[in-house]
């Protein structure tokens, strides 16, 4: 399904910006660690999930985040999220997970925590 | 605004003769090429409950199931209902609407949005077929006007569940997952029945622990978490050492 595809774009040579469209459930969450892990072994210590079109996640789309964060914070970077609508947060506070995680409100805070206009 | 939809309406006769019950099969048939989006099964005339009239609305139904039409039985008496509910069948069709809130005249269906109205579906336990169903469970909960992140809740719930049923389940090919959908005025259940291998989720385990999560890459039982803590109630059990029943409450209130 084309809505969801997802997408990425360098932002800077350490800091990739990826899209996973409306839905981030079985049908896309292996595809998404694919992404992510490639993006680590590649030098992008900072991935910036862009949530802006996320409708919907699973346990999966959760899964596919939370077993990638690690990697990222041993090489000193971070997963960050943003845009995250009402809906998507509320599946990672059910989880209790936003204290873990690192959860900005839109892809300006992403970039300033991951150094970008400091 | 409630979508206006096609609906047909059909009676069925008290004195269910070979040549009535043919008549009444014909007409249905004939009922059904119109692709309507519901059939009325008018009870009223029903007053003495025979296996015939069971036979009938049970094959009713399911040939509506084929051509994706939904039943609903109207002005069904009291003794009908009770014979259903005693063979568990009054679940299954939508019911409760009087032939007085049918505008047959214009085809017009008043409101659909009816507490007593119940989504049954059935899927092959597959991957493939969870987000049609949820399309449609999404479609279903869209009628109600429940609040919005209730809907979210159920249809996460729903995902879960539909997810651990089709990828862990193994039910075996051909037999079919049924989910019913039973909203109530203060809430909703949803009634999962699969033949995979037994698997309690109400069973004691750990807790979710999101650091350690993080730390050992370890994700086991977010969904489970997930069902639970969203869900108000959680109830299972093994029917006939066949069937994994799965029933799940969610308040809207």
């Amino acid at each position: 399904m084309t809505e969801q595809q997802i997408t990425q774009k360098t932002l800077r040579d350490d800091i990739l910006v990826v899209n996973p469209g409306t839905s981030l459930d079985n049908t896309n969450a292996h595809e998404m660690v694919n992404l992510i892990s490639t993006a680590q072994d590649n030098g992008f210590n900072y991935i910036i999930v862009d949530m802006a079109d996320l409708q919907f996640i699973s346990s999966a789309g959760v899964g596919s985040i939370l077993g990638t964060v690690e990697t990222s914070r041993e090489a000193g970077g971070d997963i960050v999220m943003c845009n995250a609508s009402e809906t998507i947060l509320h599946v990672f506070e059910v989880l209790d997970l936003t204290e873990y995680l690192t959860i900005k409100t839109d892809n300006h805070e992403a970039a300033q925590f991951c150094g970008i206009g400091k | 605004m409630v979508e206006t939809k096609q609906i047909q309406a059909i009676r069925i006769p008290d004195q269910l003769t070979a040549d009535s019950q043919a008549a009444f099969e014909q007409e249905l048939k004939s009922l059904l090429a119109l692709q309507p989006a519901t059939i009325c099964l008018d009870c009223s005339e029903i007053e003495h409950v025979t296996s015939n009239h069971i036979k009938v609305l049970w094959e009713s139904r399911a040939a509506a199931q084929e051509t994706g039409a939904t039943i609903r039985l109207t002005s069904a008496g009291v003794a009908l209902k009770r014979v259903l509910e005693v063979l568990d069948l009054y679940c299954l069709f939508e019911s409760d609407i009087s032939t007085d809130e049918l505008d047959l005249a214009t085809g017009v269906m008043p409101d659909l949005k009816q507490p007593s109205t119940v989504l049954h579906v059935e899927f092959e336990a597959e991957a493939g077929r969870i987000n049609t169903v949820l399309a449609r469970f999404r479609d279903f909960l869209r009628e109600l006007n429940i609040p919005r992140m209730c809907t979210v809740e159920l249809e996460t719930i729903f995902y879960e569940v539909a997810t651990n049923i089709c990828l862990h389940g193994r039910v075996n090919k051909g037999n079919l997952v049924s989910l019913m959908v039973i909203p109530k005025s203060d809430r909703i259940t949803l009634r999962f029945v699969d033949s995979g291998q037994p698997f309690d989720p109400t069973s004691p385990r750990p807790p979710f622990r999101p650091d350690a999560a993080i730390h050992n890459r370890q994700n086991r039982g977010l969904g489970l978490t997930i069902i639970t803590r969203m869900a108000n109630r959680v109830h299972y059990n093994r029917q006939d050492g066949q069937f994994n029943v799965l029933t799940i409450e969610k308040n809207w209130s």
